[in-house]
């Protein structure tokens, strides 16, 4: 009789606390998740397509680039050898520099756009890294209410076996100990 | 990053020499790439707050998962004494 007592006692103390849905760190879990295809399936392509306009503005502003250099190139060419531009003939060395030089141009802007892009884009990781991280750590609390819940409904179920108490019961048996509870001390 | 005078140097151009210098300069900056900047998501005082609450938050997931170990110990401990004492046979 004094053990159903206690178990009956040690089970009504232990029933009121807040509830945890299970589903809240399922529900946070997908925030995640969301968050990682937010940076995937939309930042990223941002930055490539802000990559291929910068591409695509280079090749356009190519010829025209071309154009000026060679035609400055060659005015000095001709200078120097006492001749007009447009009489001068370009040796082979001349076209063999001048295509090295728009070569070294044509690299030196696809670096600056390829840094351009890895630094973007690392921003943007870094951003999701740290909202995801936070937001794990959220997950893994709720877990851990959740865990402690289990833990104690298994603990409830056992003593209410113990107690002879169906697990239906359980919440008439705490609604009346602390309805009596509020009127012995109702702050 | 290579610059433009590196990537020069490495294909052997002699920019010493005036006509290739002229031709370099008419392609210095022709072409400015200004990637958008992105904006922070957190400033820094906003990232120090949200470490002091996922500290404290932390803190409370350690002391829940001890205290769920705590529970489960007492529903081992239960069922021993609950045999013990002849309430499940």
């Amino acid at each position: 009789m004094v053990y159903r007592l206690i178990a009956c006692l040690t089970l009504v103390m232990m029933t009121a606390c807040a509830s945890v849905s299970p589903e809240s760190a399922a529900l946070n879990a997908k925030v995640s998740v969301g968050i990682q295809r937010y940076h995937t399936n939309i930042t990223m392509p941002l930055i490539a397509a802000w990559e291929k306009s910068q591409r695509e503005r280079f090749n356009d502003e190519l010829p025209k680039l071309y154009d000026t250099a060679r035609a400055k190139f060659i005015a000095k060419k001709a200078k120097a050898a006492g001749q007009s531009a447009s009489t001068y003939r370009p040796t082979a060395e001349d076209e063999l520099t001048i295509t090295k030089i728009m070569l070294a141009f044509s690299r030196a802007n696809d670096d600056k756009i390829s840094a351009a892009v890895a630094d973007m884009t690392k921003q943007s990781e870094d951003a999701a890294n740290t909202l995801i991280a936070l937001n794990d750590d959220v997950t893994r609390h709720l877990q851990s209410n959740i865990a402690v819940e289990q833990q104690q409904e298994r603990f409830r179920n056992q003593i209410a076996g113990i107690v002879g108490v169906k697990p239906g019961e359980i919440e008439d048996i705490t609604k009346t100990f602390t309805d009596f509870m509020s009127r012995i001390d109702p702050q | 990053m290579p610059t433009f005078a590196e990537h020069l140097a490495a294909l052997g151009v002699d920019t010493n020499d005036e006509a290739a210098a002229e031709a370099v300069s008419s392609l210095t900056n022709a072409l400015p790439v200004s990637a958008p900047k992105l904006k922070s998501v957190f400033s820094d005082a906003e990232l120090k707050d949200l470490e002091k609450l996922r500290k404290t938050m932390n803190d409370g997931t350690k002391s829940n998962q001890e205290k769920a170990q705590a529970w489960a110990n007492a529903n081992v401990l239960t069922t021993k004494l609950a045999k013990a004492v002849g309430f499940i046979l």
